[in-house]
């Protein structure tokens, strides 16, 4: 055993509103991380709706009663500070990193938020304007730009929570109101339906005073009923291409369903996507870059905006490249099976399968850190543990879960998740011109 | 709500202390940095070399890209593959980048397997093998990378950029042509490698929770008795500012990418720590003027933001924001407002306060991490700076007045002096930007 261990220390418990709380102090540096994670994403949006969650998230940014609009990113900065949210699948979170000893204050505003936003019609049509150009700049006026996230989810789901643009349509947009933007709140951000976490270098003690003094007084309300968010299982290829105005080169998606999470085979399946997808080393970077020459590099994993941790089920495997145009479709499909089928097969070797382990422990040790916000990483996965599993303290658990698995339960998973009948392929047709590519000249 | 208490008063921040780092010099030549850090059983290694785009010559543009990517394809008894089997055995993945002055080869790993790493890196750059079998497939991605490129504003912006600020200058050259790289050889990668690679100028990071001793132990025998060349690098002379306008044409774009700047004073002139305190005031921050202007009251832009990048010896100041087509003209003018504001009436204090404040509080979030240590110790090491620099940095920060800051933005960011530069649809923006000057359409 290596005398390099991972302990994450974790105190979890729940306010009488129902607000659960994570503690979780680091010492390693003098810095501290506040996070609120509100269990509603895009797919979790309410239908006419579409986009709603993420722009409820610019909202929370325009001012709460006892703050003006943006006055909390001022007070974070500050006093130090950066911060951040975003609207993934399941929740929408908040965050702010700063130098220690200014906990309290980031506590209290967090507070004051979740009491409620306080905005004008101006500041929702400024939001509003601001969503529309953050989809402008990464969706709309970008090659591959909703590639393949929007694109797959659109194809591959039937039901409308997991098919929908969670970006949201433009008209949908133009309809949102502030009495929209009232319910919303009122629906999905209590306090009941929602995780505090505190990562870093703070006294647990006085922030269990703090957090009792500053959000114990947020009224309880009954957290939303669960929408049903379940697909039906996979059996025929389904195959869709897309053209895309301004690509010059042809891409592909491939997406599989997983197991449900936290069954053992959703595990499996996360040393399956470690085998096949992560790494130079990975069957697929072998086969389609090293040997054939059909992509420079192939990306993807479990989860579109996250990882195999912070969503909750159905999830799908999806593996996505830009390919070289000299390859028809079905060349490219059929290298792309040619890599899958030894795991099918048999069980994979014995060194294989212990560098694939040990890869998976290593890619969670790297979800704990977080260069550009310290300490997010970590706060990250104990209040998705604590939102979706009920329990922050599996952190500590997951690497015994991968070591439980064997190269036989791999080899079962990927024959019933990995079939040719159970998947959906999107292809991107480039109708823009390339410039630097057949002729070899660039305009100029 | 009323008996919401008021807020906590922010504590006072400690003042910043430098990670401890140990320094040793191998026999070799090559400095060995270790900085215990962090609380997760990974360790980080980056062996940077002194050379990188700067040093090829007009006809070798990206060549060191390929040379890059063709030090993963084999050294001494590995191939490609065993390379990366070895490298995915101890959790991790090789990777290799270069920018204007620097090579670095990286990985992060479990950290039992440091001096493991070590050595693989060692074989690396001792006896890369750089097969001539590969070549053919290495030119095939770089081309479809670059044809990505062009199909990408922000890089089209970039490169037009950079082009109008350096001109001929290595600095000036961003994206290389088809016909450039078509003509890349094996034995041109060869020569810019043991032409530029050493240990003499050489850095060897170690970052994380890992073994000292045992680390220091296999640099000492793998690195023992490594020669080799230095990279060198002319900074650009006589640079000048002026105000000019580029534009590229990317018809029925729906956002105009702009970049606005100027060549300012790089990280060892005096001026560079009030510029990038100023720069933070100005539109560095998500709570600083231009970006409370054009996104947060207009509503012209998702994501506008201003920086200060450096070079050894050259350094320049950019806004950059991708906004809606049709109010290009208008961002222009209320950026150009923003700027002119700043050197016609002074900050208020309180402003400058907080700014000062964020500016030291990020510097202690940036050395929060493992990976953003060595970000750190690097941005020294590139521009010949000491450590006292680093140690007195926040003091120097904290000492500015806002007299400094009007200083600051009437010698450094002239409005009049600035080059601007859009990606967008010439025929919808044209009309608006006669004010700004001449137009030259340009295809980078």
């Amino acid at each position: 055993m290596s005398a390099f261990q991972l302990e994450i220390p974790v105190d979890q418990y729940s306010l009488d509103n129902g607000l659960r709380v994570v503690l979780s102090p680091d010492t390693s540096a003098p810095v501290i991380l506040v996070g609120v994670y509100y269990h509603v994403g895009m797919r979790l949006e309410p239908r006419g709706r579409t986009g709603f969650a993420h722009l409820f998230e610019h909202l929370m940014f325009q001012g709460s009663e006892h703050l003006a609009k943006m006055e909390l990113v001022q007070r974070v900065q500050q006093n130090g500070g950066t911060l951040n949210g975003s609207t993934r699948l399941d929740f929408t979170n908040y965050f702010e990193v700063l130098p220690k000893h200014t906990l309290d204050l980031v506590l209290w505003m967090e507070a004051d938020r979740m009491r409620g936003p306080v905005i004008s019609d101006a500041e929702l049509d400024n939001q509003r304007d601001v969503v529309k150009n953050e989809i402008r700049v990464n969706v709309l006026n970008q090659p591959y730009g909703g590639f393949p996230w929007i694109d797959m989810a659109e194809r591959a789901y039937s039901n409308w929570h997991n098919a929908h643009n969670g970006y949201g349509d433009m008209v949908d947009l133009d309809a949102a109101t502030l009495e929209d933007a009232r319910r919303f709140f009122e629906t999905y951000y209590s306090p009941s339906n929602a995780v505090l976490v505190v990562v870093g270098d703070f006294d647990p003690v006085a922030a269990r005073a703090v957090v009792s003094q500053y959000f114990e007084g947020i009224p309880a309300t009954p957290p939303p009923e669960a929408p049903d968010v379940s697909e039906p299982d996979w059996h025929e290829e389904r195959r869709f291409t897309k053209d895309d105005p301004l690509a010059t080169q042809p891409a592909i998606a491939i997406s599989y369903q997983t197991p449900k999470r936290n069954d053992l085979e959703y595990f499996a399946m996360g040393l399956i996507d470690q085998a096949l997808l992560q790494g130079d080393d990975s069957m697929l970077h072998q086969e389609l870059v090293n040997h054939r020459g059909i992509t420079g590099s192939i990306g993807g994993g479990i989860n579109f905006l996250g990882n195999m941790f912070n969503a909750q089920d159905p999830l799908l495997w999806t593996a996505s490249m830009i390919y070289d145009e000299k390859f028809e479709v079905d060349a490219v499909l059929d290298a792309f099976d040619d890599a899958l089928e030894p795991l099918r097969k048999k069980p994979l070797d014995t060194a294989t399968f212990e560098r694939t382990v040990t890869k998976a422990r290593s890619a969670f040790y790297d979800l704990l850190t977080s260069t550009v916000y310290p300490g997010f990483g970590r706060a990250d996965l104990l209040a998705s543990f604590a939102l979706i599993d009920g329990d922050a303290a599996r952190i500590n658990a997951i690497d015994q879960q991968f070591s439980a698995i064997t190269p036989k339960l791999v080899q079962t998973v990927a024959r019933n998740y990995l079939r040719p009948d159970g998947r959906t392929v999107l292809s991107i047709n480039p109708t823009s011109e390339s410039v630097a590519l057949d002729d070899g000249n660039a305009k100029s | 709500m009323s008996s919401f208490p008021d807020p906590p008063a922010a504590g006072t921040i400690a003042p910043f202390s430098l990670p401890a780092a140990e320094r040793n010099t191998l026999d070799s030549g090559l400095s060995v940095i270790s900085i215990p850090s962090g609380s997760i059983p990974k360790v980080y290694l980056r062996l940077v070399l002194g050379f990188g785009m700067a040093s090829e010559n007009p006809s070798e543009i990206w060549l060191t890209q390929l040379l890059s990517d063709y030090l993963k394809e084999g050294a001494g008894d590995l191939d490609a593959v065993s390379i990366a089997n070895e490298v995915g055995k101890m959790g991790g993945h090789l990777n290799v980048t270069v920018d204007d002055t620097t090579t670095t080869i990286s990985a992060s790993v479990l950290s039992e397997f440091a001096p493991n790493l070590v050595r693989v890196l060692a074989k690396i750059v001792r006896e890369p093998l750089f097969p001539e079998s590969e070549l053919e497939r290495l030119i095939a991605d770089m081309l479809r990378r670059l044809d990505l490129a062009r199909s990408q504003p922000g890089m089209l912006a970039t490169g037009a950029f950079l082009q109008s600020l350096y001109g001929d200058h290595p600095y000036g050259r961003f994206l290389s042509t088809a016909d450039l790289i078509k003509q890349f050889t094996t034995a041109a990668v060869r020569a810019m490698f043991e032409g530029h690679a050493g240990p003499q100028d050489a850095k060897l990071y170690v970052a994380g929770q890992f073994d000292e001793a045992a680390v220091l132990d296999a640099a000492n025998d793998a690195f023992a008795d490594w020669g080799g060349n230095a990279g060198s690098v002319k900074p650009p002379q006589g640079v000048t500012n002026e105000r000019s306008l580029f534009l590229v044409n990317r018809p029925e774009a729906e956002q105009s990418t702009l970049s606005i700047g100027l060549h300012v004073p790089d990280p060892q002139q005096h001026d560079y720590v009030p510029l990038v305190v100023t720069n933070a005031l100005l539109g560095g921050s998500f709570y600083s003027r231009i970006t409370l202007n054009i996104r947060e009251d207009k509503g012209f832009t998702y994501s506008p933001r201003s920086q200060v990048f450096s070079y050894p010896g050259a350094a320049y100041w950019v806004e950059s924001a991708d906004v809606t087509t049709n109010v290009t003209a208008a961002s222009i003018h209320e950026i150009f407002f923003e700027i002119d504001r700043l050197g016609s009436e002074p900050a208020s204090s309180e402003e400058l306060e907080g700014i000062q404040q964020y500016v030291a509080g990020n510097y202690i979030l940036r050395h929060a991490t493992p990976g953003g240590i060595i970000d750190q110790l690097e941005f020294l090491e590139l521009h010949h700076l000491d450590e006292q620099w680093a140690i007195s940095y926040t003091d120097q920060v904290l000492a500015l007045t806002t007299d400094d800051i009007q200083r600051i933005a009437e010698q450094h960011l002239q409005s009049s002096d600035m080059r601007i530069v859009i990606v967008g649809d010439i025929t919808a923006i044209s009309e608006g930007l006669l004010q700004y000057g001449n137009a030259i359409e340009v295809h980078p």
